[in-house]
């Protein structure tokens, strides 16, 4: 159900991008109707949940490892699922007003989908479902934050937000791979078992990227180049809760790992005052709630990493209050924005006055954020304090005192913003023109949220309860109230909030806080180092085709390393699925693909996929055919792609629709063709062949007696057309002495070269030999036999004076001439001799000194195809290297 | 696995097909290549017996070998008249 859920909100999102022009602004609704579907399932099926019966589903995935795409909704996944569902919901309801009308489809769309993604990563129960889903928002997120594409500052921050997502993102994985190796499952649900330090390192850091902490918390503030609607969505509500909800996930997992709790908290807290200390330096709204939510969600996962049952339900509480009121915060800053051209806190006074909705949503959100009674904000800090009071945890001055500066920070950022907006110089502003109410409202909701949670504490509390019950064991029931007495915590609730407010009074009066480790920059010149080492354009064009040439060599050992063992085994699976991959990557890039060079090594790239795809297939004669191809065809290209270096890449004409629509019919034609024929059971021949080959001295390969004995004619029809192709290269191209300048493949002559090739030679000359008489009975033939032996002759010619192929201008020539004479004879003989014509004869022979020896006369066919192929490759090679070409 | 091999052969095709037409004579080169595998692998497929152990009637593989031979000579044939300079867009004779 879930999955099917993940789905409404693509075709939902698609109905959206679809429609974005024709609907304008009411493609909103089109985007709505998944989020909301799925809080109405959500609401369905809570009392079932919350009861202790979650909601299972999936699918079969890749049953060969053990994965599946398994679904789970129990109580912490229902918890998000609200939290993600109503806060995209009120997200898409702003974007209506936000975008322009035409942009209003686009914008909601990409927040539906968001909206799916992260359905799928909640309620994941594969370990491997949810990684998918979490690469997914980190992909879906950088679309977003680019979304005005014209804007470089909004490339290079959905750039800077997509390298350090997709690196944690990667290491996550390294990591719960380990985990799912050492647990034997990949199931959540099932899985049990201390998490290495090293794994847990790995998902640590993953999470630490996803949730803007410190270290990787620099993606976040630069992202805020973001439309309003995706910040108030992913940056507050949806993106960066997935590590806080990764690190609740993950308790039942770790309980027995020491190291676990020391490593996130103290990642929690770092990024907690190092967000609260920037919040309180910067002037741009928008910045200062990037700030902070690194902050907050730094909080989170230190209240999720201690575990503890009122540290769990800390984290649950401080997750729905930041949802509410930084997602609103982020809306009424995008309204004052767009109302008073400005976020710079110093111009904002007397923003109430002019867009008055906006100013009291601001307010009543800021009210949650300090943690002022009775809002939810207080009940979550509350918490929090009562949790360190019971946790047995190391360090416990050092963590309290770490939580009381980062809380005393988001009280003071808060004060400041109320201080800012009310007392500054007077902002300016169209008064007239109020903030229209489909923008205020989605705010409004979610701030009214933060309080009237607060003060109706019941429903938090039951899904609070039900989380802790399911994720710490020997748990005992929360209890979550306004009131709990006189205690410790309250003093310190209090003592927070009444000493942040004086800071926000006192720093401003001082003007802001002045930088100094905390000022960003170390950051900055980390990133423009980065960018400058990843910016292709600064590339030379060799570096580049070696970096697609590598990129390709990579990606085919990859694909083929599992050869090396058994092909029948589970990993043939993957083999295919990989080199299906490539072809299909690799032959549509080759169209779109302007650089010549990079075209050459794309389509050898589709070449070996084809010759995995023949090995995979059994048919190895086949394989290794092709990839000697594969070779004369690289190298031809890239030749023939270096002479037209000077020549246009093509005018850039637009893409003619009726091509695109032949090709593809004529490809599907061809496919359908295919697949019809592949149903039949084919009434073969070969069955014949195989009878009758099997007479005679030695058991000769099936494929090779076709080929030159069977189905010999084929195979003279094969040596015409090679010929002929040899032939009308000689014509078209005249050796001419004067033209003779500008070599490329000897352009550069390497002593190392020179002499490999020349020790090599000789060695390579007789492996080609060798391959001629193998493929009698096992791989090898003529083809091959004939493409070593040019191959050979041609590095030789690299290696040394050009001289060597233009003093002997006529040697492809002799050399297919010499072969055919012997085919011709030889055949004449067989024919004089009475049999069938070309049929295949064995002469048994008996040499002094070696032994029996035992030729057949369909051997000739293979000198004749080796002699012909060594003259096509001479040519081509030869030619190829000189100006005439 | 079979459909697979019909969605390579289907992609191999089409964009074989695509890049025949284009003007640029290179592009048309690699096209050629790009359909030359979509056909051989299509011929394999045709031919595919067993379904367990899926093996390559040999025919058939035979018949691709062939193909694959004769695809090689045409495309030489091919690449050598693009890279080709004809008379209309010779470029400078010097020093390039």
């Amino acid at each position: 159900m879930v999955l099917s859920l993940v789905a409404l909100h693509v075709v939902a999102a698609s109905v959206a991008f679809a429609g974005s022009r024709r609907l304008g602004r009411a493609a909103w609704m089109a985007a709505a109707a998944a989020p909301a579907s799925t809080l109405a399932w959500a609401i369905a099926n809570t009392r079932e949940i919350l009861s202790g019966r979650p909601t299972t589903g999936g699918a079969e995935w890749v049953p060969s490892l053990g994965v599946s795409a398994a679904t789970r909704v129990d109580e912490l996944s229902l918890l998000m699922i609200y939290v993600t569902a109503t806060v995209g919901l009120a997200a898409i309801v702003y974007s209506r007003s936000y975008a322009a009308p035409h942009r209003v489809g686009l914008l909601s769309g990409g927040l539906t989908v968001f909206a799916g993604a992260m359905l799928g990563l909640v309620a994941a129960d594969d370990v491997f479902l949810l990684w998918v889903f979490w690469e997914l928002t980190t992909v879906i997120s950088f679309a977003l934050i680019a979304f005005d594409r014209e804007r470089s500052e909004a490339r290079r921050a959905a750039t800077r937000a997509l390298v350090t997502n997709s690196a944690g993102g990667l290491a996550m994985l390294a990591g719960l791979v380990m985990t799912v190796t050492r647990s034997g499952t990949s199931l959540m649900s099932e899985m049990s078992g201390a998490v290495s330090p090293l794994a847990g390192g790995l998902i640590l850091a993953g999470i630490a990227a996803k949730s803007a902490q410190v270290p990787f918390q620099s993606w976040l503030p630069s992202a805020m180049v973001a439309p309003t609607p995706v910040s108030a969505y992913l940056h507050a509500a949806a993106m960066v809760k997935a590590g806080p909800y990764l690190v609740l996930r993950l308790i039942p997992l770790v309980a027995g790992a020491a190291f676990w709790t020391p490593a996130v908290v103290v990642v929690g807290l770092v990024g907690a005052v190092y967000g609260g200390v920037r919040a309180m330096q910067v002037d741009d709204l928008k910045e200062i709630l990037a700030h902070t939510t690194t902050a907050e969600v730094g909080l989170m996962l230190a209240f999720a990493g201690i575990g503890t049952s009122e540290a769990v339900a800390a984290a649950l509480v401080l997750l729905v209050a930041h949802a509410c009121f930084k997602a609103s915060l982020f809306m009424v800053a995008g309204t004052i924005d767009h109302h008073l051209g400005t976020r710079d806190l110093r111009r904002l006074g007397g923003v109430g006055r002019i867009v008055p909705g906006a100013g009291a949503t601001g307010a009543v959100a800021l009210v949650s954020m300090a943690g002022v009674p009775p809002s939810i904000g207080f009940v979550a800090e509350d918490e929090g304090f009562r949790a360190l009071e019971s946790a047995h945890i190391g360090a416990p001055a050092l963590v309290l005192a770490g939580v009381v500066v980062a809380t005393v920070l988001k009280a003071s950022v808060s004060g400041r913003l109320a201080l800012a907006t009310s007392r500054s110089p007077a902002a300016r502003g169209d008064v007239s023109a109020g903030a229209g109410a489909w923008s205020i409202a989605p705010a409004a909701t979610l701030a009214g949220a933060g309080l009237a949670l607060g003060l109706v504490l019941t429903p938090v509390d039951a899904v609070v309860d039900g989380v802790v019950g399911t994720l710490v064991s020997g748990a005992s029931g929360v209890e979550l109230a306004l009131w709990h007495g006189f205690g410790p915590a309250v003093g310190w609730s209090m003592g927070t909030l009444l000493v942040g407010m004086a800071a926000a009074v006192w720093v401003r009066s001082w003007g802001r806080l002045p930088g100094s480790p905390f000022s960003g920059a170390g950051a900055e010149r980390i990133w423009r180092a980065i960018e400058r080492w990843a910016d292709p354009s600064r590339w030379s064009r060799s570096a580049m085709t070696m970096t697609v040439a590598a990129g390709v060599a990579v990606a085919s050992l990859g694909a083929v390393w599992p050869l090396v063992g058994d092909l029948r085994s589970r990993g043939e699976d993957v083999v295919v699925v990989a080199v299906a991959l490539l072809i299909c990557v690799a032959a549509p890039a080759v169209a779109m693909i302007r650089r010549r060079p990079a075209q050459a090594l794309l389509v050898s790239a589709t070449g070996l996929g084809m010759t995995i795809t023949y090995f995979l297939l059994g048919a190895h004669d086949l394989a290794m055919t092709q990839l000697l191809v594969e070779t004369l065809v690289l190298v031809v290209l890239l030749a023939v792609a270096w002479r037209l270096r000077d020549r246009a890449q093509g005018a850039s004409r637009p893409t003619s629709i009726a091509r695109i629509a032949v090709a593809s019919a004529a490809g599907l034609g061809i496919t359908a063709a295919v697949a019809m024929a592949a149903t039949v059971e084919p009434a073969t021949v070969s069955t014949f062949y195989e009878t009758r080959a099997m007479t005679g001295v030695e058991i000769p390969s099936v494929v090779s007696a076709i080929l030159g004995d069977f189905r010999a004619l084929d195979t003279l029809g094969e040596l015409t057309v090679v010929v002929a192709a040899t032939i009308a290269i000689l014509v078209l191209f005249p050796w001419s002495r004067e033209r003779g300048t500008e070599p490329v493949l000897t352009g550069r002559r390497s002593a190392v070269l020179t002499v490999t090739v020349e020790a090599m030679y000789p060695a390579v000359l007789l492996f080609a030999v060798f391959v001629l008489l193998n493929g009698h009975t096992g791989i090898g033939g003529g083809f091959p036999a004939g493409l070593i032996a040019s191959v050979a002759l041609v590095l030789r010619h690299a290696a040394h004076e050009p001289q060597i192929l233009e003093d002997r201008p006529h040697l492809p020539t002799r050399v297919i001439g010499v072969g055919l004479v012997v085919a011709a004879l030889i055949s004449a003989v067989s024919g004089l001799a009475g049999t069938a014509l070309l049929e295949n004869r064995e002469v048994a022979t008996s040499i002094p000194l070696l032994g029996e020896l035992s030729l057949s006369t369909s051997l000739t066919f293979e000198v004749a195809i080796a002699a012909a192929v060594a003259g096509l490759g001479l040519t081509v090679l030869g030619r190829v290297d000189r100006r005439g070409l | 696995m079979t459909l697979l091999l019909l969605a390579a052969i289907a992609v191999l095709s089409a964009t074989g097909f695509y890049l025949v037409f284009d003007h640029d004579l290179f592009r048309t080169a690699i096209g050629f290549v790009l359909l030359g595998h979509g056909v051989n692998l299509s011929i394999l497929v045709a031919s595919l017996r067993g379904d367990v152990e899926v093996t390559v009637d040999p025919t058939g593989q035979a018949m691709v070998l062939t193909a694959v031979v004769i695809t090689t000579a045409a495309l030489s044939l091919l690449a050598a008249l693009a890279g080709r300079e004809s008379p209309e867009t010779e470029t400078d004779e010097e020093g390039r």
